[in-house]
This record gives C-alpha cells, sequence and structure tokens, in this order.
C-alpha cells in the first residue's frame, strides 16, 4: 500500500467531486469578480482605517477575510489546485497550464507594479499633498494580498484547466 | 514540449483513444489511472486539444498493446470500417 504525501492529500482535497459545479468558465469567472470585489474592499477599508469607528473596522475586516477565504479556497478547489501544486501532483498537461498561469500572472503583476511606480512618480512630480496613513497601508498591504491571488485568478480565465 | 493544438502553429494532432477506450469497455478514469494523468487530461487528448509528450504516449500505447502509430498520427485516420472492408475487397 502506498502513503500519499501532503501534497497528494492535497491534490485530492482541490480536486473533490463536490466542487465540480464550480469547475465552469461562468462559476470561475463569478468567483474571481468576487475575490477582486474582496480585495476593493479591503483596499477602501484600509484606506479609510483611521476614520473608522472600531466595532464597525473589526465586522467589515472579518466579512473581508470569511470572504476571501471562501471565494480563494473555492476558486481553488474550482481551478483544481493547479497553480499552486507540486509538480509532482500534477499531471503534465496540468504542469503545462501552471507554467502558463505564473507567466501571465507574472507579466500582469509587472505590469500592475510599473503601474503603481508610475503613479507614485507622478505622485512626487505634481507636488501633491502626502497621503494618510490609511492609505500607505492599503498602498503596502494589497498589493501583496493581489500578489498572492494573483495566480489563481489567471487561472480562473483560462478554458482548459 | 507539447502544447495545446488550439495554437495554430502546432501541428493538428489525431488520435484514436476514444474508439481504442470505447473497444475495451475502459473508462476515462481507468485509462486515466493507468497511465498516471488527471481523467479531465484523458478527454482533452481524445478531443485532440492537447498533444501527449512521447513518454505518456508510449505509456498509453503500451496499455493498449499496440505501436504508437496505431493511436496516434499527424494525419486523419481512415475510418476503422473503410480500412477493414477496403482491406477485404483487395483480398477477395
Amino acid at each position: 500500500m502506498t502513503t500519499l504525501t501532503r501534497a497528494d492529500r492535497r491534490a485530492r482535497v482541490l480536486d473533490d467531486p463536490r466542487f465540480e459545479r464550480y469547475r465552469n468558465p461562468r462559476s470561475r469567472h463569478l468567483l474571481a469578480a468576487g475575490l477582486i470585489g474582496v480585495l476593493a474592499v479591503e483596499a477602501g477599508l484600509l484606506a479609510v482605517l483611521p476614520q473608522l469607528p472600531t466595532w464597525l473596522t473589526i465586522v467589515v475586516g472579518a466579512l473581508v477575510v470569511v470572504g476571501a477565504v471562501g471565494f480563494l479556497g473555492t476558486l481553488k478547489a474550482a481551478t483544481r489546485g493547479v497553480e499552486e501544486l507540486p509538480e509532482q501532483a500534477l499531471d503534465e498537461r496540468q504542469a503545462q497550464i501552471r507554467g502558463q498561469v505564473h507567466i501571465d500572472a507574472y507579466r500582469i503583476g509587472f505590469g500592475l507594479f510599473t503601474t503603481a511606480l508610475a503613479v507614485i512618480a507622478l505622485w512626487g512630480m505634481l507636488d501633491l499633498p502626502a497621503p494618510g496613513p490609511g492609505l500607505v497601508t492599503a498602498a503596502i498591504v494589497v498589493p501583496f494580498h493581489l500578489a498572492l491571488v494573483l495566480p489563481n485568478l489567471v487561472a480562473a480565465f483560462r478554458a482548459d484547466i | 514540449m507539447s502544447r495545446s493544438t488550439s495554437d495554430s502553429s502546432e501541428p493538428q494532432f489525431y488520435n484514436r483513444l476514444a474508439v481504442l477506450r470505447s473497444e475495451r469497455g475502459m473508462s476515462r478514469k481507468q485509462l486515466a489511472e493507468e497511465v498516471g494523468v488527471h481523467y479531465q487530461t484523458i478527454g482533452y487528448l481524445e478531443r485532440g486539444e492537447y498533444s501527449p509528450s512521447l513518454v505518456l504516449a508510449l505509456r498509453i500505447a503500451e496499455v493498449f498493446g499496440l505501436p504508437i502509430e496505431a493511436i496516434f498520427s499527424l494525419t486523419p485516420f481512415r475510418p476503422l470500417s473503410e480500412q477493414l472492408y477496403g482491406s477485404n475487397k483487395e483480398s477477395s
């Protein structure tokens, strides 16, 4: 009897047939849209954080965490974890798709990073007032989270996943 | 490395996987388990949307006990009925 590795167990969880109804382009697009929406709410929340009452911050923050975990987890299962599983857990077609997903995610991320640098440079050149602490936090935290989920978002838009 | 045949620079790829599977009463899942790929990949292979690596093609040929050229081809296969009756006509 063969012993399953951690990667094999993870692959089985992500290939769970209970998620079969999400494994179609429309569902994956909706899940990706939901995840982008959660990131947008997170950005907004962080940007206005200093002005918000504590209870509202906690409530919205909890909703963001629950939403992010729900959308991301379901999206990973909808794409069978092709963007995160190690090579030995994928077959050759899936490994090839994963390679293409990572290349596309890298290109999109590079484009977004370049745009962000351009905005910062423009901000300095126009001598605009310094952003508040909320906006600075959002500008650091949200790109970090976006970088984490970008391969999932790219995978969601592939028809052959 | 093999690529999806949706890329126009790649040659069109033909196969007899579906016929051979059906002949042997084998499901996609069973064939996938025998050759060590996901069942979805068998579907992509059968539809000609994915070209297998040489290793995968050899594994599939081994499962069916046939030479690789009997399963995969770069040119369309003649229908089996045409091959069968065509050869019968020739021999008679």
